[in-house]
């Protein structure tokens, strides 16, 4: 049975790789903290366009456009412009940026397969994801939601030193450990509750385990990958001293068999397989 | 109003049909053109002198409906000399429809959250139609326009606003003195 890589576009990456400017007026380049990793995954994708690695969809692609707009907009409003003249600049400088990144955005897009899930297939998919949410959301609030709760998860977790003849010292150790273990966990599910209920990220995740369920039907292997940089959700929140925090995508994993990352790890997997 | 897009439309079929492009007929079409152009700039100066917070997405519609138009006059002019006969007719019925849908939102005063919502939509779909015709506007146009600095500046504005987060945490910081359960 053939194996394919598909690697689902999330909505942050192609919002990411389109917002650049070069202003050659004023010798100022402007680009994305995410760009140089985002457009480095797009292309591999354009080297090996007969595989069709990069897919998205409809949703992604409509909610990146809304993205920008939605950003620009809310800038205009925080300024308070009560002069016509100024707003209307502001206005002018507004819809530029829009349809500056939306044409980088139709670039981008050539290198992608959209791919349509079946609406009803989409929906099933849903009510998984929603129970998964609702699975996290629990693990949160019984597990991170306070320095209680954590104190006692780390607790728990070194129960079976505490009856042991250990030091003093080193019990207390073993537990810091344990503790600050418990606080790098809660790092993920953290960000993923304070967009909780997340419908938007929740519908994409249903259309790619629905796209991936489609393509398997066709008596295709697949690793399915889903690229972001929103690391409440789709993408494990990764320390600088190497530390990780995956509770959320390795629930996806488990229970989908999805692999969520950022661009710059998915675009290793890519050259790896 | 949209009598005029139904102008347009039917001076482009009338064009594709004949297959040429008669010097009175591109006349009579920029000048339609032109008289839509007009009226949306009326509406494009009663979104900017709006209040409501949403104003700005009634604005980058009929703004974007300027800029196909624009466009599309630039083909029309040059369509003899390029052999745009009768593409170009064909590309402007493609995206009448649309437009039409967008200049009936435009021209009510009504904002609600639906409405805006469609209209999002809408501008989008506006935009693909318009790249996949050709009516798409260039990366310099308007540029002229546009204080570059404060292009810089809103450009810096939205990479914060959008929160991607880039900078991760170096460690986890915990006080090991503090063993409080609150």
């Amino acid at each position: 049975m053939t194996k394919l890589i598909k690697v689902l576009i999330d909505t942050n990456v192609l919002v990411a790789s389109s917002i650049q400017a070069n202003i050659s007026e004023i010798n100022l380049t402007v680009k994305h903290p995410h760009y140089d990793e985002s457009r480095k995954l797009f292309s591999v994708f354009q080297k090996n366009v007969a595989k069709q690695l990069g897919i998205t969809t409809k949703t992604v692609r409509g909610e990146s456009f809304k993205v920008i707009t939605r950003a620009v907009n809310s800038i205009i409003n925080d300024k308070k412009i009560n002069d016509p003249k100024v707003k209307q600049d502001s206005f002018k400088i507004g819809s530029k940026i829009v349809n500056l990144c939306d044409k980088k955005m139709k670039l981008l897009l050539n290198s992608l397969v959209i791919e349509q899930a079946n609406e009803n297939e989409v929906k099933i998919k849903y009510q998984k994801v929603k129970e998964m949410a609702e699975y996290i959301k629990t693990q949160y609030e019984g597990k991170y939601i306070n320095k209680m709760n954590r104190n006692i998860e780390a607790k728990r977790r070194t129960e079976r030193i505490s009856n042991t003849k250990w030091n003093e010292a080193l019990k207390e150790q073993v537990y810091w450990a344990h503790r600050k273990q418990v606080e790098q966990e809660k790092l993920q599910p953290k960000r993923f509750m304070s967009k909780y209920p997340n419908e938007q990220d929740s519908r994409i995740l249903s259309e790619a385990i629905a796209i991936k369920e489609k393509l398997e039907k066709q008596d295709v292997k697949i690793n399915f990958y889903i690229a972001s940089c929103d690391m409440g959700f789709f993408a494990p929140l990764r320390l600088r001293n190497g530390g990780i925090s995956n509770m959320v995508t390795n629930e996806i994993r488990n229970r989908f068999n999805i692999v969520c990352d950022l661009p710059r790890e998915i675009e290793k997997k890519c050259f790896i397989e | 109003m949209s009598s005029i897009l139904e102008n347009i439309a039917n001076r482009a079929n009338k064009m594709e049909n004949k297959g040429i492009i008669e010097d009175i007929a591109l006349e009579n079409m920029l000048n339609d053109i032109k008289k839509f152009k007009k009226i949306l700039l009326n509406i494009e100066k009663k979104w900017i002198s709006n209040d409501h917070k949403d104003s700005f997405y009634f604005y980058q519609a009929v703004h974007n409906l300027e800029l196909f138009l624009d466009r599309m006059s630039i083909r029309f002019v040059k369509a003899k000399a390029n052999d745009d006969n009768p593409q170009i007719a064909l590309d402007t019925l493609a995206i009448i429809p649309i437009a039409t849908e967008i200049f009936q939102i435009v021209d009510t005063a009504v904002i609600n959250s639906q409405i805006t919502e469609k209209l999002l939509e809408k501008t989008h779909q506006l935009r693909d139609i318009a790249d996949n015709t050709n009516l798409i506007e260039s990366d310099e146009s308007n540029m002229n326009e546009i204080d570059h600095n404060e292009l810089g500046k809103t450009f810096d504005q939205i990479m914060e606003r959008i929160n991607i987060p880039a900078e991760l945490p170096n460690d986890i910081e915990i006080d090991e003195t503090d063993k409080s359960l609150n």
